[in-house]
């Protein structure tokens, strides 16, 4: 047993961390603008690959045998290799940008263009190859050997194109859900190599680049600077944090049925910038565990030199979670999430929290200033389920505001009991955190009470 | 400097000669001669051809054609083989319709359209002379056969593709002379980069007949032609044309001989 | 389990509607982007069509040079081997480019790209296609029997590059 209590009723900690002045440190404040200039950039570059793609050819180009075939080989080819470059900047994690998106945000981001580089790069394939089978006046099959054969670099970037098609087919929907998730992640990893094998023919080959330095240089360096950005944000960032801190795990307390509290302990917890409602990966070193990575919101502000998770159990992983035994080292990544008071437009706050949802609001409202008078809606189907809720409700209380508990199974609950419980909503930025199912149907009643679409603000778990 | 390339085949001569600011290849066929006469006749021909050169290259200042240029030589005075060559002139200008005028260019007469035609087939004649009954010249892209090949009904000439460097258009049977001109070899291409103006709308044409010195000359004509080429072409008496515009149309004359067999 | 979900349906399940404020700047940085590249690029790129300049020719030092007076014979082909000959370095848009031609009793049995390097000093880009069309179609002029070449003249530099010096320097007919 820890002497250490996340409780806010208990006010010894506070007395305690004033006294050593180990305080956690708050989020860095999100910059909107950097994703504003980011975005534009972005937009920047598309125009200029589809600009190098049109000045790399001539109008009699066209006309001749194979000329459509090749310049649209060119432009795919630009505008899907631009695109995989967009779709690896998004999931970086460069905390600039997380900060203003969130984590899921990008990931969402990220599988929605998905379709987009993958189609592009396959269709440059195909019209490459047919437009030179046209000149020269061959089969395609053979042409497919030629080219090969004749060119450099072609070989790795054939292999490329077959890891990336194999991403894309393992990626189906339906093909991903009969995968073990870490199998899906591992083979989905291989597009970093992917990218780099293609490297070599596009600026070996690409009309565009050949004989013109300064653009072979741009995009170099536009690829090295990509890569400089992943191995930074993506791994190295993690493990630093990792090894600088040092989690271990020291407690496991039970909160309710299926429910426990991970308690962890790190150094230099005191330098961790965390705000309220945020999540980390955590991957717990043990035998079973060590290789999946899976995502919990803090259900607390740390504690220097403590911190809490809360977890829910159904099925192996979250029971294995609840036998974790004091000890296990922590590998995290984070912290990670836009689901914080930064992104409030108004100073009013509704958070509406369903089952173990209520982790993160939890820890947001930590983050809210004194006298701000929020609005918590707790939900769950048994009160036992409703897990942290006397935390929540003295945090609210210290708060001046009010907290709704609705209990009962979900056709005895009618949550769109909203308006009442919410007056003002429309005054207020509106927090989300639960299962999808519940999510979906809160947001939608949320923004049909006329909630602006920027002050509505979710998590989204799965049970 | 001269080059012998190996054959690998008996009784044949390769000779590649660089004179007249190209390459004029041979590709002669001992036949009843030995090989030191064969070999001679090869050699004379060469020389036949550094002759010529002397007298039509417009690069050297002191040549006859080029003070017939200046001014400074008489039509009387001109060297024999000037006075043939402005003779073929004068009868390319008719038959082509004035497309062909050597008197018309910027500094005074140039006859270079026909004189690389003319020559080869001087060469050629010079071998027919030496006893050579088959031969292929090869004067940097025009032509001139002797007798038959061995192994085929008439002599396969391979038009250069326009666009592509090392591939054919075409095959033609020849059984005399075939010349093209294109204006693909000049700039690098079609197109003025500079003010898109199209340097000709016919890419490539060829002329085959009995005097390569005239298939030169029409195939120079033409190539200026543009618009008007293949009505011109249709206008030739004794003398074949085929003519690949520069979007990539084919077009030729009736009598044009194909050759069958696969071409790609 | 709680957890993030990673797998879930659809962007991020609810359906609001993607706040796509963005989207116009984003389209006009496409548009500047685009118009910026078009307004740089120099305009003195010839069109790419087929030929590029003279090439640069790398005599082929092997060849021995006799006066023509003195040539000895001309030996009788050896049986059926195998010989290749690397041509010149050409300079083609894409780069310096040496094709390697195989000859097997005379007939021509392979060209390969021995060597294309993609160095700076290229003159213009070329269509890519020149390098699988010159393998094809150097074959399809040996298949196709051919005894001469005719075209637009070439200059002496020029005519190494032709298929007409395949021809003569491996002595086929």
């Amino acid at each position: 047993m820890v002497a250490v209590t996340f409780d806010p009723t208990d006010t010894s900690h506070r007395a305690q961390s004033r006294r050593r002045s180990v305080i956690s440190r708050p989020g860095p404040t999100p910059r909107p603008r950097v994703v504003d200039v980011v975005t534009i950039l972005a937009g920047l570059g598309f125009g200029v690959c589809i600009g190098l793609a049109v000045t790399a050819e001539s109008w009699k180009q066209l006309g001749s045998p194979g000329g459509v075939a090749t310049f649209l080989g060119n432009l795919t080819g630009l505008a899907g290799t631009y695109l995989a470059l967009i779709m690896v900047l998004l999931v970086s994690r460069v905390p600039l940008v997380e900060r203003v998106l969130g984590q899921d945000g990008l990931l969402a981001w990220h599988r929605r263009l998905a379709p987009w580089p993958i189609t592009l790069i396959v269709a440059h394939a195909v019209l490459l190859t047919y437009a030179f089978a046209e000149v020269a006046r061959t089969g395609v099959w053979h042409e497919v050997g030629a080219l090969i054969r004749s060119y450099p670099n072609m070989l790795t970037a054939t292999i490329a194109l077959a890891v990336m098609v194999a991403i894309a087919i393992v990626s189906i929907r339906s093909i991903r859900s009969r995968l073990r998730r870490e199998t899906w992640w591992a083979i989905h990893l291989f597009m970093y190599l992917a990218l780099a094998l293609a490297f070599a023919h596009e600026i070996a080959l690409g009309p565009s680049f050949v004989g013109h330095p300064l653009t072979k240089l741009v995009w170099s360096v536009a690829w090295a600077l990509t890569a400089g950005v992943v191995l930074v944000y993506r791994f190295g960032l993690p493990l630093l944090r990792t090894f600088r801190h040092r989690l271990e795990v020291v407690e496991i307390r039970p909160e309710g049925p299926d429910t426990v509290s991970v308690i962890c302990r790190g150094r230099h917890l005191e330098r961790l910038a965390f705000a309220g409602g945020q999540f980390f990966e955590w991957r717990f070193l043990t035998r079973g565990m060590w290789w999946q990575a899976h995502p919990f919101s803090l259900s607390a502000r740390p504690r220097p030199p403590f911190l809490r998770l809360t977890v829910k159990g159904i099925g192996d992983y979250s029971s294995a979670v609840a036998r974790l035994r004091p000890g296990t080292r922590v590998a995290v990544e984070g912290p990670y999430g836009a689901f914080t008071t930064y992104a409030r437009r108004c100073s009013k706050v509704a958070l509406i929290a369903g089952g173990i949802g209520v982790t993160a609001v939890r820890s947001l409202l930590e983050d809210l200033p004194r006298d701000c008078d929020p609005i918590v809606i707790l939900r769950a189907s048994t009160s036992e389920e409703l897990v942290l809720s006397s935390e929540v409700a003295e945090l609210v209380r210290h708060r001046k505001g009010r907290v709704h508990e609705l209990v009962g199974p979900r056709s005895e609950v009618r949550i769109d009991r909203l308006s009442e419980l919410v007056p003002d909503i429309r005054f207020r930025d509106v927090y989300v955190s639960g299962p999808e199912g519940f999510v979906k149907r809160v947001v939608a009643i949320v923004l049909r009470l006329g909630v602006s679409q920027d002050s509505v603000h979710f998590e989204v778990y799965s049970l | 400097m001269i080059a012998w390339y190996a054959s690998d085949l008996a009784g044949v001569i390769i000779h590649a000669e660089p004179v007249m600011g190209t390459m004029v290849s041979f590709q002669v066929d001992q036949g009843s001669c030995t090989a030191r006469e064969a070999a001679a006749a090869v050699a004379s021909a060469c020389a036949r051809l550094h002759e010529l050169d002397a007298i039509f290259s417009t690069f050297k200042p002191d040549s006859p054609v080029s003070q017939f240029r200046a001014g400074q030589l008489r039509v009387d005075d001109v060297p024999r083989e000037m006075a043939l060559v402005l003779g073929l002139c004068e009868e390319a200008r008719e038959l082509s319709l004035g497309w062909f005028d050597p008197w018309a260019m910027p500094g005074g007469f140039d006859p270079t359209g026909l004189v690389k035609g003319w020559a080869t087939e001087q060469a050629l004649t010079v071998l027919r002379t030496a006893g050579i009954e088959t031969a292929v010249v090869n004067g940097g892209g025009d032509v001139a056969v002797l007798g038959r090949p061995p192994d085929a009904r008439a002599w396969r000439i391979g038009i250069r593709h326009p666009w592509k460097p090392e591939a054919l258009a075409c095959v033609l049977e020849v059984d005399c002379a075939v010349a093209t001109s294109g204006s693909y070899e000049r700039g690098p291409h079609l197109i003025n980069p500079r003010n898109g103006a199209m340097l000709s709308c016919i890419a490539s044409a060829t002329v085959v007949g009995s005097s390569l010195a005239l298939c030169d000359a029409l195939a120079t004509a033409l190539v200026v032609a543009g618009d008007e080429g293949p009505e011109l072409a249709r206008s030739l008496t004794g003398y074949e044309a085929y003519l690949i515009q520069a979007d990539g149309k084919e077009g030729a004359t009736e009598g044009i001989a194909f050759a069958s067999g696969e071409v790609a | 389990m709680n957890h993030r979900d990673r797998w879930s349906r659809g962007p991020a399940a609810p359906k609001v509607v993607r706040r796509l404020r963005r989207a116009p700047a984003v389209v006009a940085a496409s548009a500047a982007g685009f118009a910026g590249v078009l307004a740089l690029h120099t305009g003195s790129r010839p069109s790419i069509l087929g030929v590029s300049g003279p090439s640069t020719v790398r005599v082929d030092t092997s060849t021995t040079t006799t006066d023509p007076r003195h040539a000895p014979p001309p030996t009788a082909p050896p049986a059926a081997a195998a010989t290749s000959a690397l041509g010149n370095n050409e300079q083609y848009g894409y780069g310096v480019l040496a094709v390697r031609i195989t000859v097997r009793a005379g007939r021509i049995t392979n060209v390969s790209v021995a060597n294309l390097q993609t160095a700076e000093q290229y003159s213009q880009s070329l269509a890519q296609q020149v390098i699988p069309v010159l393998r094809h179609e150097v074959l399809s002029a040996q298949s196709a029997h051919i005894n001469g070449i005719s075209g637009a003249t070439y200059t002496s530099e020029a005519y190494a590059s032709s298929v007409q010096s395949a021809l003569d320097r491996l002595g086929t007919k």
